[in-house]
This record gives C-alpha cells, structure tokens and sequence, in this order.
C-alpha cells in the first residue's frame, strides 16, 4: 500500500510540475480578456489628450483607432478599451473612470444590450480577474460578492479550460500550418478556429484587429425573431450610471461624447422601436453630443465577422473614418503637433 | 454522480482511503453497503428502497433455497422471486412501452383505447440490479452458490457501488466469495485498477464526448445528409457507443481493482471480431453471457436442430435488445443481430470457450476481410439502436444505401472527416494503440520495463484526457455572444 501511495504520489508531484510549466509559459495570457491588463496600461501611460472609447466587443472588432487619429491630425492619442459587452456597462464606466485625465475625450460606445438589460456575466468577470486582479475594485459593488463565489466555485475549471483549449489549439493550428505550408497554401487564420479570440491580435491602441483583413462570414441565425424591448427599470439604472460618470468627468475636465454602436440590418428592422425609444432617452437625458445616429450604424450580414456586433473588413475602416471625421467637427483641433 | 465527474473521485478517495485504512472486513463491507446506498441516494433517494427491496427479496430467494429439498418447493421459491424482480423491471421500464402497443394494435381494428400510461421515472440501474439478483436466485437453484450466503455480503454484492449505475452484471458466484473473504491490499491488482481508471477515463472524455457533438450533427434526421455523410456518422457513432460504453465499464473495473476485488471483464476488443457471434462474445460480455446462460442455454442453446437453434438464438436476441431499452427500434435491433448470429451459427456451432486473440495472431487479408465486413453490419445495426423509431432508422439505411453520384456529396464526407480535426489522429493513434494490445485484457498494460518510459506513456494519455475534456466541455463558443 504505501509503495502504491508513494508512486502516485510521485506521479502527481510530476504532473504537478508539468501544469506549473505550462503556467509558467504563460500561453494562456494570449487569452482575449486578458487584453484587459493591456487596456488599462495603455490608458494609464498613453500621453495626453487622449479620446477614450468605452464599450464591448463591437468596439474592440468596430473600430481602427489609427484612422480616428488621423482625422484628428493626431491631436488625440487614442484608448480603445472596448473588450467584452459580458462586463456589464458599470464595471466598463468604473475601468475608464480610473485612468481618465484632464483634457481627455471619452466616446461612449456601449451595445443596446448592456442598456436593456444587466449582462454583466460573472463567468466573463471572474476570467478577467484571473488576468487582471487589480481590476476587482472596478467591479461594481452589488456584484462583488457573486463575482468572488463564482471565482471560488467555478475559477479553477474556468482556467483549466482556457489553457486546454490554448494547448488544444496552440499544437492544432501549428500542426494544420506544417500540413498547409507542404500543400503550398497559406497559413491557418488563429482566429475564428479557436475558443474566444487572441490578445496578440490586439494593435497598440487596443483595437482587436483579426478581423480587418477578411471578409465577413457572419451567417444570421434562420427563422423570425421577435422584436426586444426596454426595461424600464434597467434603462433608468443604465442612465443613472451613465450620468453619474459624466458628471465625474465634467469633474476632471473630461468631455464625454456618444455613439451609437453598429447592428445587423435585419435586427435593426426587427428592434427599431426600441433602438429608437433607446436614443431619445438618451438624447434627452445625458445633454450630450452624440457623433452618429442609429440608422446611420446599420450594416449587412457580409460587413460582419462572426456574431451580428462584431465588424469586419472595409466596414471597420469606414465607420472609423465617419467617427473620426464627426469627432473632428465636434472639436476645436489644434494644429501644432504634441498637443 | 456520474463515474466520471471530479465528485465521484472525491468520494471514491474518502471510501479507498478509509477502506484500507481498516483491517476489518466486517467493517470494510458496511462501508460499501454505506457508500453504494449514498452513490444511490445522491442521484434520487426514492430508488434506495426499491434498491434494497430487491436485494431483500433476493436474499430471502437464495436462503430459501439452500433450505429446500423438494424439486418442486425450489421451484416456486425460484418462480417467486424471479417474478418479484420482473415485476419491478417491467412496471417500471415496459409498462409504458407496452401499454402503447396495446392501444395502437387496438386502434387498427378501431377498437377505441385510452392512452393509459404511468409516466414513471426509470431508475437508474435498474435493469444491472434486478439481472444481479435473478442471476443469484438462478444459480442458487443450480447449486452453483454455497449454501449459506451472508446476509450483508449479498446486501453489498446487489448494491456494489462500482457496478450499481452502469454493470457490468457481475455474477454472486465471483463476486460474493471476494466480498466474504479478508484481503490484504495487492499492489498489481491496484497498478492495474489505476491504469484501466485511466484508459476508460481517457475513452469516455476525450473520444466518446468529443466525437458525441459531430454525430448528432451528421445523424441528424433534419440535416437530410447523403449516403457517404452518413456512412461517415455511423462508424463514427460506432466508436463513439463503443468508447462510451467500454470507457465508463473501465472505470468501473478498475475502481473494483482499487478496492482489491477482481470483477468479471466486460469488453474484449468487439470490433475486431471476424464474425457477429464472435462480436457477441466480445461486446458487453457480462449482459451476453447473463442472455446465454439464463436464456438460451435452458432454451436449448446448440444442443437442438438448426429451425430450433434459430429460434432459440432469435429469442434470446429480441429479448437482449429489448434489455436495452422499452422500443421498437430496439427490438429491431436485437432481432437484426439475433439474425447475424444465427446465420453465423448455421454455418459453425457456436463456441463458448475461452476467447481467442482477437484478429487472429496474425492479420491476413482474409481475416482483415472477415473484420471489416462484421463491423459494417455491426455499425448499420446501431443505426437501429441509435434512432428514435424503427421508420427513422429504415430512413437513414434507406439513404445510405442510395447511390450518391454527386461529388459534392462525396466531398461533404471528407470535409466532415476533417471537421474532427485533432480528433482523427487521436481515433488513428487509439485503434492501432488497441490492435497491438489485444492480448492483453486492458490496452495500457504495457509490457515496457523502464518506469520513465511508462510514466511517459500515461503521462501523455492524461494530458490528452484532461485537455480534450476540456475543449469539449460545452460553452467555448457560448462565451462569445456579443
């Protein structure tokens, strides 16, 4: 007994060490969320001004920050913060909030979702804390304590399985480029083929750039879909927060700006009451200047990449250009270089 | 609790550890009566008292019996208690099925007839515990179990948790003596439990649930896929039932080794059979040896004319598919092998020995032949096993066997090979890893001296249990919603 005891003790001490190597070798920090540690960064150092951009994924994959500098004659230094509609509007305001400073611009970007309804997902919280640990005291905090529950009860397997798919799709991916490469055709694209996407793929900015270069191949799901509507409660819980953050800027000196995120055409026909009800609140209540209108971000199925908020292509590089050139017009923009 | 799930590992850990931690049998025993009803209990604490009722009207069987002389007093005490059991199998599981049939043939000639259904809960295991306790009864009217049998010995051996969910059907007569005696903990047996816990774990998480996803896909009646698609989809399913299966019976056999009991063997590498009979007497080996000795041999068996023997092998086929579940589809399926076996049985009296080396010592192309052709007709019949009714079943056959003269159609089969991915090494690595171990009884007995080399090996298929469990662990792509 005690020889069987001591070999698997011994054989789990070496898978022990084993696991401890793969941590080491830090391959699931090429995790999407974990671009978080890199958008905080990027708003903590980047040189002032700076015009911030606040949202979700469709601002991560939506928007080619060197386009907006340029139509800005680089007076601004972009910040794209966007990464994931699954933080819950509050946590995104609170990690901008943080690393704002005077004479910044923020443009907020949230998807409609996060307005109707409280998506903050524990599962996407708790896999960004594991990356970015100091981002807890941003989590809102009626939320803190299911967040740290989640993290206890679900936190190990979360990480395991990002590191297995990580391991899973590291050695598929270069395994298919070897076979690719033989048949003489190109490299196997990482993203797409793979749990969420890389953090590699990340520019300096903090636009998530995989899709840029390709088409869009977003497929809308068959069948009628019935129209969403606007809690009441949440969309006053939305605005309230929203509220609350710009007046905390006005407070440093910080302009704050809207616009309004892209959506799929059919949705758009489907939910236009709500996304129209959705914009007078918001016009109304947040005295702001808004850089678009909602019928102004509608898109086809072919300018989107995988999901119905995520643009691709030529359509990244327009919108950017149209945001840009909006942003440009709401501004005074000085032309001596540095400012 | 699944077998499989990181609960069970707990639970186990807490029951090997006190287990041996004691050098008390009696002590031992109750444990695993304490630990079987709890492993029964979590899933639903009903199914306990039917559980332990049936161990009960067992027990009262076998110690009857050994009391009887009289030919005809055993008897009804046999009589009685195989119909206790049946009894609770057939309420339970058929009730529904047949009720159904009666009102449908009742229909046809327009006799009208309510939809008189009991909506029951099935439980889980039921069809393992009450085959356990009418073999017990069975062979204590044969004389084949000693006179005198514990009390709690056969409480444990009815309800031994190992067993309990999934089989195999142990037999009293091998289980109860190990329960009865005192062992001391046995290092080989328990290396050899811990590598078939791994081969099973690494069969049931990483091939049969990863490959579980693109069968529903492929055998889809919805999707209308072509022949050369669903070919594809059977023998994937093929491999799928056969890792599932096997790989959960692994598990069990080596958590029984961990405990220093030796079960009975469950698997013996089935699809590399040569003929249907010989496939019967590799797959599920405890549930057909159970149909052979309690069915067919007191019909007959072989000792009888070829009309007679066909009927005896198609009875006990029918019978043994409608084990597996309370439908037409599996009826269909037990008499389409029961037709296999007796074909392969008119040509050759069946053998009931030992088993060969699977595939023969040596492969030759006549035996390759003879392997490939008995998997084919294996893999069209779980077509049956798998679909929701006989008529969807004749369907996808019917599709199939429909000449596909499109290459797009062909095309479609090789991108759905592909769409496996990493999983088609892993299928390649795995049937040739099993063909070179056929010897053996369990495939990661491997006969490599140096220890690194070993630790290697299973080093490597934990690696690949644990990530592909996880990468098919659902919600990869759920993650990405916006």
């Amino acid at each position: 007994m005690r020889r069987y005891l001591a070999l698997m003790a011994v054989f789990i001490l070496v898978q022990g060490v084993i696991l401890g190597v793969l941590i080491w070798l830090d391959t699931p920090s090429d995790y999407y969320l974990a671009a978080s540690v890199d958008k905080s960064r990027r708003l903590d150092e980047a040189p002032s001004p700076r015009v911030v951009f606040v949202g979700g994924s469709s601002l991560a994959f939506g928007l080619n920050s060197g386009v907006v500098a340029e139509e800005l004659d680089g007076a601004y230094h972009p910040v794209n913060m966007g990464l994931h509609a699954g933080m819950g509007l509050e946590f995104e305001l609170n990690m901008a909030r943080c690393g704002i400073k005077q004479g910044d611009i923020v443009v907020l970007s949230p998807e409609y979702e996060q307005l109707w309804s409280d998506i903050l997902s524990d599962t996407t919280v708790v896999r960004i804390l594991a990356y970015h640990p100091g981002a807890i005291s941003q989590v809102p905090s009626w939320k803190v304590g299911e967040v740290l529950f989640r993290a206890f009860k679900d936190g190990p397997s979360m990480l395991a399985r990002d590191l297995a798919a990580m391991q899973y799709y590291g050695v598929r991916n270069t395994l298919v480029d070897w076979v690719r490469k033989a048949l003489g055709r190109g490299s196997v694209s990482k993203v797409g083929e793979d749990v969420g996407y890389h953090r590699s793929t990340f520019n300096e900015y903090g636009d998530q750039t995989a899709a840029w270069e390709v088409a869009g191949s977003y497929r809308p799901t068959a069948g009628e879909r019935t129209a969403r509507s606007l809690s009441d409660e949440r969309m006053q819980n939305a605005l309230d927060a929203i509220r609350l953050f710009i007046d905390s800027c006005h407070a440093l000196g910080v302009q704050v700006v809207y616009a309004y995120p892209p959506v799929l055409d059919t949705e758009y026909e489907v939910d236009k009451p709500a996304i129209e009800e959705t914009a007078q609140l918001l016009e109304f209540a947040l005295g702001i200047a808004f850089l678009n209108r909602p019928s102004e971000e509608v898109y086809p199925a072919s300018s989107f990449y995988d999901t119905a908020h995520h643009l691709a292509g030529m359509a990244v590089q327009e919108r950017s250009q149209r945001l840009g050139a909006s942003l440009a017009q709401l501004l005074v923009v000085s032309t001596s270089p540095g400012r | 609790m699944s077998l499989t799930s990181f609960g069970f590992f707990l639970f186990f850990a807490v029951v090997f550890g006190v287990y041996w931690a004691t050098r008390r049998n009696t002590v031992r025993k109750w444990l695993l009566l304490a630990a079987s009803y709890v492993l029964y209990a979590s899933i639903d604490w009903r199914f306990c008292a039917l559980l332990l009722g049936l161990s009960l009207i067992g027990l009262a069987g076998i110690n009857r019996l050994s009391k009887e002389a009289m030919r005809w007093h055993r008897s009804l005490v046999l009589g009685i208690g195989l119909a206790l059991s049946l009894v609770a199998l057939v309420v339970l599981k058929y009730f529904d099925f047949f009720a159904a049939g009666v009102a449908g043939m009742l229909g046809r000639f327009g006799l009208a007839a309510d939809d008189v259904t009991l909506g029951l809960v099935l439980p889980i295991g039921l069809s393992f515990y009450v085959f356990r306790v009418m073999s017990s009864l069975i062979d204590s009217y044969r004389g084949d179990l000693p006179a005198v049998c514990s009390p709690l010995d056969y409480l444990v051996y009815v309800a031994f948790f190992p067993q309990l969910l999934s089989g195999p059907i142990d037999r009293a007569g091998n289980l109860i003596p190990q329960i009865h005696t005192s062992r001391s903990f046995d290092y080989a047996l328990a290396t050899e439990g811990t590598r078939q816990v791994l081969w099973g774990l690494f069969k049931k998480l990483a091939l049969a649930d990863g490959i579980a996803t693109h069968v529903d896909s492929l055998l889809s009646p919805d999707a209308g896929h072509a022949g050369p698609v669903l070919v594809v989809g059977v023998v994937l399913y093929s491999i799928q039932i056969y890792c599932d299966f096997s790989g959960y019976t692994d598990i069990s056999i080596g958590v029984t080794k961990l405990l220093g009991i030796r079960p009975m063997r469950n698997f013996a590498y089935p699809y590399f059979s040569q003929n249907v009979a010989e496939f019967w007497r590799r797959w599920h080996i405890s549930m057909s040896s159970w149909f052979r000795d309690y069915v067919y041999i007191p019909l007959g068996g072989s000792r009888v004319g070829r009309p007679r023997l066909f009927v005896n092998i198609l009875i006990t086929f029918v019978l043994s598919g409608l084990w597996h579940g309370a439908g037409l589809n599996f009826l269909a399926w037990g008499a389409l092998l029961g037709l296999g076996v007796a074909f392969t049985s008119l040509r050759k009296k069946p053998v009931l020995g030992a088993l060969d080396t699977p595939g023969g010592e040596r492969l030759t192309i006549r035996a390759f032949a003879k392997m490939i052709v008995t998997f084919a007709f294996i893999s069209l019949s779980w077509v049956f096993f798998r679909a929701e009714s006989v008529s969807e079943a004749a369907r996808t056959i019917g599709r199939i066997f429909t000449p596909a003269l499109q290459a797009a159609q062909w095309r479609e089969a090789l991108q759905s090979i592909a769409d496996l991915d990493v999983l088609v090494v892993l299928l390649i690595i795995f049937i040739f890893f099993e063909w070179f171990h056929r010897r053996r009884e369990s495939t990661l007995d491997l006969r490599i001296s140096y220890l690194p080399v070993r630790w290697l090996i299973y080093t490597c298929v934990l690696w690949l249990t644990i990530v592909m469990f996880k990468v098919n662990e659902s919600g990869m792509f759920i993650y990405f919603q916006f």
